[in-house]
């Protein structure tokens, strides 16, 4: 099976070919619009969240998985992992701590040795937060990582509530692949399997479940991991009502690995089984998402060899006629092209209005979707968390449940307003007399729309440089992003910021801390009257604490759907305008191409026919090369599309 | 303390209930009148006061208890795995020959059964026998009879789990029994609560879970809890050798010592041990047979033997070139010792320990069960009568609170014990030294810990004296601690609880003091 990062290899050794060729013919919005392509595959972030009940192993497995001897997150036997991990590619090795900044102030980042990750991710070393640390990045030099993997360590799942649910919770919305760590050792635990069913629905890991992996830690510690494996398999089938057959279990054993590392015998490599979990990983982040940053890279370069090869298979079809009048003839036809397309480019042209109706219809659409599973999460809150005792005796708990659960929904819209924006960018292509031969490739997904602040398709040119301080500058973006609340609330925010676009992260991530963090102080004194009262009056305050709740939260439910409202309208308003940036620059590139082709028959007319031979093949040999790059892209597109098997 | 004072006190409040209950009439209705009823259970209390210290294993589902029971009495015969919820709770008491008795909740009369029936049990479990279902709906709780020496210092109780959520095998077994989930918890609290004393087992060293465990124990109304009466075991501590190679339980202790610092741990443990308990069980049962194919496995050099080891699926399944032994051998190895267990004994087998009592002890004293016995035995065996007391005066309690007036006089004579026994006001002592409350010096600590009978219950051993030391020896030395807490006290150097507690150890002193008189006269 292919893999995702050697297919991005190729695809980005074949980007800069093609570019070379834009660049050598003088196209300027081709060249422009390749290397934006190339950023975004580049770039491309492949998101993995490691997630489990607390104890589990979920930090050996991370070591494991990225060879880190000694660890880099701790994983001492009293300690436990606190913080969010949030590891990514770097060319060196580079750890750095995001610690809530004062009152109103952005939060502080600080390069830290990994001598130092212990004072701040762990329990011991940083007991109830008090350095406030809100998250852990990490940069290393790994191979898996180097093709965009971004992989967060997320902390255990082991309380009902608290902090570090809170945590998980706030990553699962975007998570690409969920990797979930139960252990050989321990039973299945019935709060494990709800854990699931339930961050299968966050996360959206697709509905026959391909995103979602399994694994069972401590696989060397039992005689026989097969049945506990197969039990499991029959465990989650139930939990998350997804078929057996289509769950990824596998049984591994971090500590072989690390044994592995460190002594390097074969056996531990293969008991650890962590070369098929990495497969599997592979596989799963393949049909979740490689195939979208694929397919909209060989769209693009299918588009610019499209452009690039037009003029010189307009002249070779031209060369040696020597008919002046058919030459004038075809001249004439491209020049009506170009007239259609200048007209196409104007402010007034009348598919800016066609396509802002298709956004208006789409942005109704979305805020119909965020008013009703806001509904839902409020309905779910009345109906069922408000007859927890849990919740009633910690409002807070309730109110960060509420803002995760409303974080998911910001997640959901924010998905298919990026799946809507793409069909509608597709659709208007083949239904418009925009007729640009972009119609992307059978079985991959739709190329999703651009997002204008990070394409950087304005035709700047990047430095080298660039693309490095981009991913920086959105890493450190969760200042203006989080919302940063004291405790890890802020962190919610912070992180979905740090990962994702700009614009998404800070909608969906941004106001969970501000929302989690929001003090429910008049129900405070609740809390301890409701512990030393009787079973009966009890009861009687219950009803009241439920009345009072209710009456206490309705502003923030108002509040949430006001911000859900104005999430979708910046949401829409940016995909549209990406929109049409987007088919002002294929306008552009056609403008461009047929521009080439007039050029060119103009030559071929003042040409003589003695050297006609001679000019064919040198067009032909132009065309070589051209041709192979697009046989190449149609292979690559072939194979992308094979990933998801 | 006096034993034959406390049983005269529950004679004369037999007596008086028993002479005003004569001149009633009888109960409205022919029932037990609430004389007669008090009766019934001041002699059931009075009966479990001159019992044996009932103790009982408590902590979630599968965190090792039943390993645990096995490794604390020598032997193989605790219910594990989802077994164990069938029966509810099962008591492990002395008997001379192994024995095995349902006692059912239904009120007829306990059921007796061949020891080797459990084997059975667990077989027709598993294939769901609709007429085992039957049987097992109706036990209240599983006794084992075992002819085991620690047994002789108290009864052991192994109950199912606090979990109120639990893992899919226990709620299947659950399912086919027709028993609602909260009844595991149920179960364990309604045992527990009858137990004088507590082991609270912990098989994961992590503090949050540590401390949600903690609140749960504190929540579930166990009346024993506390760190007079509570105990802490760290089970499984053999996976820290799987992790770090270094010994676990040296790893052990020291999570045990963090888990000590958390939040309300002190209020709730005395202390926390760890033990590696499938090693403890295994060393006081292992075969001749094991113990050769043990031998035979330290023909591999200690390094190589870990390796291999430490893979266990490999280990217990491959044909492995250069290792001694079959695969099905090596797996019954594993799953008897476990893998740090095997090359444990290995590594002393190859230290020319190689008679089977000396492995047995060593192993034992590795597995960090010895070490978790000789605290039992401290730590509530030496204080066995004064632990029941405080147990049977808290039921004293609760029975007269709940009968009333009818009751009350009769039932002032048991509770005015609380008052006039010195060893109660000792165990309140204790009780303010657990929760922190007073300034002592270490050396001071040390001195309240020995003189209320932690290292034994003798004279000699509660003042830190041999036990052949001439009795001039101990009265001079009873002396002597008399006269420093006598001057401490004229002096005023402690104030509040502390001033309490200095009156206290220094009347145990002159307790003490003629005790030895009126021995020697």
């Amino acid at each position: 099976m292919p893999r995702y990062d050697q297919l991005r290899t190729e695809l980005l050794a074949l980007f800069s070919e093609v570019t070379r060729a834009a660049e050598a013919r003088e196209a300027p919005e081709t060249s422009a619009r390749l290397r934006a392509e190339e950023e975004r595959l580049a770039e491309g972030r492949l998101t993995v969240v490691l997630c489990g009940e607390f104890k589990r192993g979920k930090s050996t497995l991370l070591n494991a998985l990225l060879d880190q001897r000694p660890g880099l997150a701790p994983t001492d036997t009293v300690i436990a992992t606190r913080l969010v991990t949030v590891v990514g590619h770097g060319e060196t090795e580079r750890i750095t701590v995001v610690l809530a900044g004062e009152e109103g102030e952005d939060p502080v980042r600080r390069v830290i040795t990994r001598e130092e990750i212990a004072d701040y991710v762990t329990e011991s070393g940083n007991p109830h937060n008090v350095r406030r640390a809100l998250l852990l990045e990490a940069e290393l030099p790994h191979p898996l990582l180097a093709s965009g993997v971004v992989i967060a360590d997320t902390p255990g799942t082991g309380g009902q509530f608290g902090e570090h649910s809170l945590a998980t919770e706030a990553f699962l919305p975007r998570a690409h692949a969920l990797l979930v760590v139960f252990d050989c050792t321990q039973p299945l635990t019935a709060a494990e399997l709800a854990f699931v069913a339930e961050a299968v629905g966050v996360a959206r890991v697709g509905e026959d479940g391909e995103g979602l992996l399994c694994v069972l830690t401590k696989a060397d510690l039992v005689a026989d991991p097969g049945p506990l494996v197969e039990d499991a398999r029959a465990k989650l089938a139930e939990a998350t009502g997804l078929p057996p057959a289509a769950l990824t279990v596998l049984p591994v054993s971090a500590q072989a690995k690390l044994d592995h590392l460190a002594g390097g015998a074969p056996e531990d490599l293969e008991l650890s089984n962590v070369p098929a979990l990495e497969a599997a990983l592979w596989a799963a982040l393949a049909r979740r998402r490689a195939t979208v940053l694929l397919g909209a890279a060989v769209t693009a370069l299918d588009a610019a060899l499209a452009a690039l090869l037009a003029p010189v298979d307009a002249a070779l079809a031209a060369v040696g006629q020597g008919r002046e009048e058919e030459l004038a003839r075809l001249r004439a036809q491209y020049r009506d092209a170009q007239g259609r397309l200048t007209d196409l480019a104007a402010a007034d042209a009348t598919w800016r209005g066609e396509l802002r109706a298709d956004f208006r219809k789409v942005r109704s659409d979305l805020l119909q979707q965020a008013r009703r599973e806001h509904d839902r999460v409020w309905l779910k809150a009345h109906a069922d968390y408000l007859d927890k005792e849990e919740y009633l005796e910690n409002p807070d708990a309730l109110v960060r449940k509420i803002a995760a659960d409303t974080v998911a929904v910001a997640g959901a819209v924010s998905d298919e307003a990026e799946r809507r924006a793409a069909a509608v960018l597709k659709d208007f292509a083949e239904r418009s007399e925009i007729a640009l031969a972009l119609a992307g490739f059978p079985r991959l997904p739709d190329p999703p729309v651009p997002f204008l602040d990070i394409s950087g398709k304005s035709g700047t040119v990047d430095q080298p440089t660039g693309r490095l301080a981009r991913f920086r500058a959105t890493m450190a973006g969760i200042g203006t992003g989080g919302a940063v609340g004291a405790g890890l609330g802020g962190s919610g925010g912070a992180l979905i910021g740090t990962f994702f676009l700009p614009i998404v992260g800070t909608w969906v991530g941004g106001q969970l801390g501000a929302w989690a963090g929001a003090a429910v102080g008049a129900l405070a004194g609740w809390r301890a009257a409701a512990a030393e009262a009787d079973v009966e009056l009890r009861k009687q305050q219950r009803r009241a604490l439920r009345a009072a709740l209710k009456e206490e939260l309705a502003p923030l439910r108002t509040d949430q759907l006001g911000h859900l409202r104005a999430g979708v309208e910046e949401l829409v308003h940016q995909l549209s305008a990406g929109a049409v940036a987007e088919l002002e620059s294929r306008i552009a590139q056609e403008r461009e191409s047929i521009g080439a082709t007039v050029r060119r028959l103009e030559a071929e007319s003042e040409a003589t026919v003695e050297d006609a031979e001679k000019r064919h093949a040198a067009l032909t040999e132009e065309r070589a090369p051209l041709q192979r790059a697009r046989d190449r892209v149609a292979d690559l597109a072939a194979r992308a599309a094979g990933l998801d098997g | 303390m006096d034993a034959e004072r406390v049983r005269r006190a529950f004679g004369r409040a037999d007596a008086q209930l028993a002479s005003q209950e004569a001149g009633q009439e009888a109960a409205p209705g022919g029932g037990e009148g609430p004389r007669a009823e008090a009766r019934r259970l001041l002699r059931e209390i009075a009966e479990r006061f001159d019992a044996r210290l009932r103790l009982a294993l408590v902590g979630r589902v599968s965190s090792g208890k039943s390993t645990l029971a096995n490794a604390l009495l020598g032997a193989g015969r605790a219910p594990t795995g989802a077994l164990e919820l069938t029966f509810n709770v099962t008591w492990f008491r002395h008997a001379e020959t192994p024995s095995l008795t349902l006692h059912l909740t239904d009120g007829s009369p306990p059921q007796r059964h061949d020891p080797a029936a459990l084997e059975r049990f667990a077989v027709r479990a598993r294939e769901q026998d609709p007429a085992l279902r039957e049987l097992l709906r109706r036990v209240d709780h599983l006794e084992i009879g075992e002819p085991s020496p620690a047994l002789r210092d108290y009864d052991l109780a192994d109950t199912p789990g606090l979990d109120s959520v639990h893992g899919e095998d226990s709620a299947n077994a659950l399912r086919w029994l027709g028993r609602p989930p909260e009844h595991v918890r149920e179960g364990t609290v309604a045992h527990a609560g009858r137990a004088d004393a507590l082991i609270a087992v912990f098989d994961r060293g992590l503090s949050h879970g540590f401390a949600e465990l903690l609140r749960d124990f504190a929540g579930a109304g166990l009346g024993a809890a506390g760190p007079v009466t509570t105990v802490g075991a760290l089970t499984k501590v053999e996976q820290y050798w799987h992790a770090t190679g270094a010994d676990p339980l040296a790893e052990g202790r020291r999570v045990a010592e963090s888990l000590m610092e958390a939040a309300d741990a002190r209020r709730l443990l005395y202390d926390i041990r760890p033990v590696v308990g499938l090693l403890g069980a295994a060393a006081a049962t292992f075969t001749e047979e094991e113990h050769a194919d043990l031998t035979e496995l330290t023909k591999l050099d200690s390094e190589e033997l870990r390796a291999h080891v430490r893979r266990v699926p490999f280990f217990a399944h491959r044909e492995l070139p250069g290792v001694p032994l079959p695969p099905a051998r090596r797996a019954a190895l594993l799953e008897r010792f476990g893998a740090y267990g095997v090359w444990l004994a290995c590594e002393l087998i190859r230290q020319d320990l190689t008679d089977t009592a000396g492995l047995r002890a060593e192993l034992l004293r590795r597995s960090g069960v010895e070490d978790l016995r000789r605290l039992l035995l401290d730590h509530f065996g030496n204080r066995a009568s004064l632990i029941k007391l405080d147990r049977a005066i808290r039921e004293t309690r609760v029975l007269a609170d709940r009968l009333g007036d009818a009751v009350a006089p009769a039932a002032a004579g048991i509770l005015r014990l609380e008052f006039s026994e010195h060893a109660f006001r000792e165990l309140a002592v204790l009780r303010d030294h657990y929760a922190g409350r007073l300034a002592l010096t270490p050396p001071e600590v040390r001195e309240l810990l020995r003189v209320t009978g932690e290292s034994g219950a003798t004279p000699a051993a509660r003042l830190g004296l041999p036990e052949d030391a001439p009795p001039e020896a101990l009265a001079g030395r009873a002396r002597e601690g008399l006269e420093r807490w006598a001057l401490a006290a004229a002096l005023g150097e402690h104030s509040g609880p502390t001033r309490t507690a200095a009156g206290v150890i220094r009347r145990s002193y002159e307790l003490l003091l003629h005790e030895l008189r009126r021995g020697a006269a």
